[in-house]
C-alpha cells in the first residue's frame, strides 16, 4: 500500500509522454510566452500617426513638426493638402491624429490675437485618442516653449521639474508584462491540464473502475496533480532563463520569492481545478466553467490593467482572486528586488486560498460520491 | 444465398497486422459466431465488413454488395452494435430510439414489429435517460437501436461482454428469434459459453482463422470433451 | 429535411439537458460587458502619489492642495526622505514628489509599470506646471467618434468577437468531437445520413444562441452603457450573422482533425483563442505589433471582424466601407467549409 503513489505518479508521466500532443504543446508554451506574448501585449501608446496640416509654414510650426517627427510617440504621415482630406484618412484609420495650423498663426501669436490650433484625435479607442491627444499638446507646447525661451522670455517652469524613473529607466513595457505572463503557464499546466485529464478519465469510467480499487482517493488525485506542480515549476525555471537569455530580464530580488509563491499558486489553482471537475458531468461542461473563472482572474488581476484603475467595490473583489497575488509578487521581485517582508501581505492571501481552494475541493469530492 | 463473403482479407495498422487473410462465408438467415479472445482481429473485421475501416487487401461483400465500393448502399441494409455503449447517454430511452430510427428515415411505430421482443422489456423505463440504465438494459436499448430500421444483416460486436448471466441468457434468446425472422445474425463474442448457442462459428486468433463450423463438429474433429478444450487444442497445433 | 429536424432537435436536447453550460454561455457576454463597462479601465486612474518636502513654502502648498484634489491622483500623505525607496518597492505608492528648499521638484516613478509611470509622469508635469504651463497656445481639440472618452466604443466590439469565437468554435468542436470519444460517431458512419450533413445540423443550435448573444449585447450596450449602433443594423447583422458562421466552419475545421476532446480544446486555445485575443486589436492595438505579427494578423478572422465591426458600429459607416472585410470574411469562411468537407472522413481512419 506504500508504494502506490509512486506507481500511479509514473502511471500519470507515461500517459502523458505517450500523448501525441501534450508534450509539444509543453515545450512550445515557454518558447511562446517568452518570444511572442511580451510583443504583442504592449499597452503604452506608440506609433500614433500624424498629418501635419501646415498653413502657416513660419519658424514656430516648422519647429512643432520636427518636434512630433522626433518624437518616439509619433509618426508623421505623407503631407496632406486638405483638412477634408485628413479627416477621411481619419476615418479609414490611415491616420490617428490631425494637427492643422492656421494661417499666419506666428503672427498673430505675437500680436496676442491667434487663431487656434485644430487638433483631432480618432478616440474610438478612448485610452489611445486620449493619450495621443495629450502627447501631441505637451508636444507641441514643449516647441513653443523651446521658442519662446530663445527669445529670451522667462524660463518656464518646466526646468524646475525633474522626473526620475526608478527600477525600469529605459521604460521598458516588456520587463513589466513578461514576469506577470509567467502565470499564464501556470495556469494552463496546473489548472486545464489536471482538469482535462481527470475530466477525460470521468468521461471514459476509468475514475469509478479506480474507486473500486483499494487505492485511497486522495493518493489518486494527489498522484494527478504531483506531476503538474513539478512540472509547471520546471517550465517556470525555463521561462525565466529564456527571458534573461532574450532580455537579460533576472529577477533584482531573491529567486527563491518567485518559485515559493509560484508554487502556493500551483496548489491555489490546482485545487480549484479538481473542484470543478467534481462538480462537472462533461468536459464540455468544466471547461466552460472553468473559461468562466480564468477570463475573471485574468482581465481584474491586475495582469493588463492596474488595479488602483478599477472602482472600489471592484478591487475588493480581487482579493478573493490569487492571481492577484501572485502577479504582484513576480513583478515586485522581478523588477524591484522587493523583500519577503514587504510581501507578507501577498503570500499569507496566497497561503490561505490554498488551503480554501483545497477544502473546497475535498468537500465537493465527499459529496459526489 | 450468401449474405457475407469474405476472401483472403488483411489489415495492417502500421507494424502491426490484424487481419491475415481471413476467408469464409455466411448464409443468409444464419446465426454466425466469431469466437476468440481479445485482441484477435474481431473488432477490426467487424469494422471492415461494416465499412468503417478499408481493408488492406482482400475484398469483402455483404449482401452481393462491396465494402469498399458500394459502401452507401451497404450502409441502409446493415445494423452495427459497436462493442462499447454507444448511445447518448443524456437523451432518454424513447429518444434514442426515435433518433437512430430518424437516421434511417423511418419511426419507431415502422419498425416497432421487429424490436417489440427486445423493446418492451425495456419501455417502462422509455422516459428514463439511457446513461442511468444498468448494463443488461443498455444492451437491450442498444440492439433495438440497431435494429429498428429492419436491417437485413445484424453485425453484434461483443454484445454481451460486461452483462450479469441472466441478461446474456435472455439476450441469446432474442438473438435466435431474430434469426427466426430471416435476419442474418454475424456476432463476435470472447465467451466460450456462448458459442454453443451459434448454428456455426468461427475461430479466429492473432488475425488469423484456425477453424470454421458448427460447434458441435469442432469438438468432435479435435476429440476433446467441451468446446472451451477444443479451441485451447487449435490454438496449441497453431503454434 | 426530417432527418435534418430531428438531428437538430437531438442537438437541442444535447444543450438544453446541460444548464450549467448554457448558463455560462449566455451569461458570459452579460458579465464580460458588465466588467469592461463598469469594473475594468484602460485609463490609468487613482494613482498613489507620496510627497517630501522639508519647508512649507507657499507654493508648495499650493501643489500639495492640488494633488488631493486631483481626480486621478490619489494622495497618500507625506513621507520621509529615506522611506521613498522603501515606499515605492513594497508598492504602496506610484509615484513620490520631492520638493526641494530651492523651489525645484523632482518626481520619483516606480517605473516598472512603464505605461502607467508615462501617465503619472503627464498627470503630474501638468498639476505641478499648471500655471505656467503654455496653455496660453490657443488649440482645440476633438475626439472624433467618440467625444466623451468611453472605453466602451474599443471593448463593445472586441467582446462581440472574442464571445462568438469562444461559443461557437469552442462548442461546436468538442460536440463533435465528443461523439468520436464516445463512439457513437461510429453507429451514426454505419448509417445511410451523410455524416457531413450530421455536422451542419450540430451548428444549427449554436447558431441560434450566438445571434441571441448578439442581440443581449446590442441591447446592453444601448441601454446600459449608452452606446447605440451608429450605422446600419442591417449592415452589422450580416457582418455578425457572416462572422458567427466563420467561427462554426472553424470548430468544424478543428473538430475534423482532433480526435479527442482535450485535443480538441488545446487545439482551440492555442491556436484560436490566443491568437484570436493577441492579434485581433481587440485589447492591444494591431500598429504597436513588431512587423512579423503585423504580417500575421491578415490571417486572423477576428482582426477583420473587428475592423469592420468598429466601421460600422462606432464610426457609423455603411456597407461601402467594409465590403473588403466581408469579403475577406467570407472568403475565410469558404475555404474553412471546403477544407472541412474534404477533410471529413466517411470512414473511421
Amino acid at each position: 500500500m506504500k508504494h502506490t503513489l509512486p506507481i500511479l505518479i509514473r502511471k500519470e508521466v507515461t500517459q502523458f509522454r505517450r500523448n501525441k500532443v501534450l508534450p509539444r504543446i509543453v515545450v512550445m508554451m515557454p518558447l511562446m510566452l517568452v518570444l511572442v506574448l511580451p510583443l504583442v501585449t504592449q499597452m503604452d501608446v506608440k506609433n500614433i500617426s500624424v498629418a501635419f496640416i501646415d498653413h502657416d509654414r513660419s519658424p514656430l510650426t516648422l519647429r512643432m513638426e520636427s518636434h512630433l517627427a522626433h518624437s518616439n510617440y509619433f509618426r508623421l504621415c505623407e503631407p496632406v493638402g486638405s483638412f477634408e482630406e485628413a479627416e477621411q484618412m481619419l476615418d479609414d484609420g490611415k491616420v490617428d491624429l490631425v494637427v492643422s495650423i492656421p494661417e499666419h498663426f506666428e503672427r498673430h501669436l505675437t500680436l496676442g490675437d491667434p487663431k487656434p490650433i485644430l487638433l483631432e484625435a480618432n478616440a474610438v479607442n478612448a485610452t489611445k485618442g486620449a493619450q495621443g491627444m495629450q502627447y501631441a499638446l505637451q508636444t507641441i507646447a514643449s516647441a513653443a516653449m523651446e521658442k519662446a525661451r530663445g527669445r529670451g522670455a522667462a524660463i518656464g517652469a518646466e526646468q524646475l521639474l525633474t522626473v526620475e524613473n526608478r527600477y525600469n529607466p529605459t521604460g521598458n513595457y516588456r520587463h513589466f508584462m513578461l514576469p506577470a505572463l509567467m502565470i499564464v503557464l501556470l495556469i494552463l499546466v496546473c489548472c486545464f491540464l489536471p482538469l482535462l485529464n481527470i475530466m477525460t478519465e470521468k468521461e471514459h469510467g476509468t475514475i469509478e473502475q479506480i474507486n473500486v480499487t483499494p487505492v485511497g482517493r486522495l493518493e489518486f488525485i494527489l498522484a494527478k496533480l504531483i506531476p503538474y506542480w513539478l512540472l509547471a515549476l520546471v517550465l517556470l525555471a525555463v521561462a525565466m532563463l529564456l527571458a534573461w537569455a532574450v532580455y537579460g530580464l533576472l529577477p533584482a530580488g531573491a529567486a527563491a520569492l518567485v518559485f515559493l509563491a509560484a508554487f502556493l499558486f500551483a496548489l491555489c489553482i490546482s485545487g480549484f481545478a479538481v473542484t470543478i471537475a467534481n462538480i462537472s458531468d462533461t468536459m464540455q461542461q468544466a471547461i466552460f466553467v472553468m473559461f468562466f473563472f480564468v477570463m475573471f482572474f485574468m482581465l481584474m488581476s491586475g495582469l493588463f490593467t492596474p488595479i488602483d484603475s478599477m472602482p472600489r467595490w471592484a478591487q475588493g473583489i480581487t482579493y478573493a482572486f490569487p492571481p492577484r497575488y501572485v502577479i504582484d509578487v513576480f513583478r515586485s521581485v522581478y523588477l524591484k528586488g522587493t523583500l519577503f517582508a514587504e510581501l507578507w501581505f501577498d503570500f499569507l492571501m496566497l497561503t490561505l486560498l490554498a488551503v480554501v481552494f483545497n477544502l473546497l475541493a475535498t468537500v465537493t469530492y465527499k459529496k459526489q460520491s | 444465398m450468401t449474405a457475407i463473403e469474405v476472401s483472403n482479407l488483411s489489415k495492417s495498422y502500421g507494424d502491426v497486422q490484424a487481419l491475415r487473410g481471413v476467408s469464409f462465408a455466411v448464409q443468409e438467415g444464419e446465426l454466425f459466431g466469431l469466437i476468440g479472445p481479445d485482441g484477435a482481429g474481431k473488432t477490426t473485421l467487424f469494422r471492415i465488413l461494416t465499412t468503417l475501416l478499408l481493408p488492406s487487401s482482400g475484398s469483402a461483400t455483404v449482401e452481393s454488395l462491396d465494402v469498399v465500393a458500394d459502401y452507401r448502399r451497404l450502409r441502409t441494409l446493415v445494423g452495427y452494435m459497436p462493442g462499447r455503449f454507444s448511445l447518448y447517454p443524456d437523451l432518454t430511452v424513447e429518444e434514442n430510439l426515435q433518433f437512430f430510427a430518424s437516421l434511417f428515415g423511418t419511426t419507431i411505430r415502422e419498425g416497432y414489429d421487429l424490436v417489440a421482443p427486445v423493446y418492451s422489456q425495456i419501455e417502462p423505463f422509455r422516459h428514463r435517460k439511457a446513461g442511468k440504465l444498468s448494463g443488461g438494459m443498455k444492451q437491450k436499448l442498444a440492439l433495438s437501436c440497431a435494429l429498428i430500421h429492419k436491417p437485413r444483416v445484424l453485425f453484434l460486436d461483443e454484445p454481451t461482454t460486461g452483462v450479469d448471466v441472466v441478461s446474456r441468457i435472455e439476450f441469446w434468446d432474442m438473438l435466435q428469434s431474430l434469426r427466426q425472422q430471416g435476419i442474418t445474425i454475424l456476432v463476435s463474442t470472447p465467451y466460450m459459453d456462448e458459442a454453443q448457442r451459434c448454428g456455426r462459428v468461427a475461430l479466429i486468433c492473432d488475425g488469423r482463422l484456425l477453424d470454421i463450423d458448427t460447434p458441435e463438429q469442432i469438438v468432435l474433429r479435435t476429440g476433446q470433451s467441451t468446446f472451451e478444450e477444443a479451441f485451447i487444442h487449435l490454438m496449441s497445433q497453431q503454434q | 429535411m426530417n432527418v435534418f429536424a430531428s438531428f437538430v432537435r437531438k442537438e437541442c436536447i444535447h444543450i438544453l439537458r446541460d444548464p450549467r453550460t448554457m448558463l455560462i454561455v449566455l451569461l458570459m457576454p452579460v458579465v464580460l460587458m458588465m466588467l469592461f463597462g463598469f469594473a475594468i479601465s484602460t485609463e490609468i486612474k487613482n494613482i498613489n502619489v507620496a510627497a517630501v518636502a522639508s519647508r512649507y513654502t507657499t507654493d508648495v502648498r499650493r501643489d500639495l492642495t492640488a494633488l488631493e484634489h486631483n481626480p486621478y491622483v490619489t494622495f497618500k500623505g507625506m513621507i520621509r526622505e529615506g522611506e521613498v525607496d522603501a515606499a515605492l518597492r513594497s508598492g504602496r505608492c506610484s509615484a513620490v514628489v520631492l520638493f526641494g528648499r530651492d523651489g525645484k521638484r523632482h518626481i520619483v516613478l516606480d517605473a516598472s509599470n512603464s505605461s502607467l509611470s508615462a501617465s503619472a509622469a503627464i498627470y503630474l508635469r501638468s498639476i505641478l506646471t499648471a500655471d505656467a504651463s503654455a496653455s496660453a497656445l490657443p488649440v482645440t481639440t476633438y475626439m472624433r467618434h467618440n467625444p466623451q472618452l468611453k472605453s466602451a466604443y474599443n471593448f463593445v466590439p472586441g467582446v462581440m468577437g472574442l464571445i462568438f469565437i469562444l461559443i461557437c468554435a469552442l462548442m461546436t468542436c468538442v460536440s463533435v468531437v465528443r461523439e468520436k470519444e464516445s463512439g457513437t460517431m461510429e453507429v451514426l458512419l454505419v448509417s445511410p445520413v451523410r455524416p457531413v450533413y450530421v455536422v451542419l445540423a450540430k451548428m444549427i443550435p449554436y447558431l441560434v444562441l450566438s445571434l441571441f448573444n448578439l442581440a443581449t449585447i446590442l441591447l446592453l450596450s444601448h441601454y446600459v452603457l449608452e452606446m447605440p449602433v451608429a450605422g446600419n443594423l442591417s449592415v452589422l447583422l450580416i457582418l455578425c450573422t457572416l462572422y458567427i458562421v466563420l467561427s462554426l466552419f472553424l470548430g468544424l475545421f478543428v473538430s475534423t482533425l482532433a480526435q479527442s476532446q482535450m485535443v480538441a480544446l488545446l487545439i482551440c486555445a492555442m491556436v484560436m483563442l490566443v491568437p484570436m485575443m493577441m492579434l485581433s486589436g481587440m485589447m492591444f492595438p494591431v500598429e504597436n505589433l513588431p512587423p512579423v505579427l503585423k504580417q500575421l494578423t491578415f490571417i486572423v478572422p477576428a482582426r477583420w471582424f473587428n475592423d469592420a465591426i468598429r466601421k460600422v458600429m462606432v464610426e457609423g459607416l455603411g456597407f461601402a466601407a467594409i465590403w473588403k472585410e466581408l469579403s475577406i470574411l467570407f472568403a475565410m469562411a469558404l475555404a474553412l467549409f471546403v477544407a472541412s468537407i474534404k477533410k471529413f472522413k466517411d470512414r473511421l481512419e
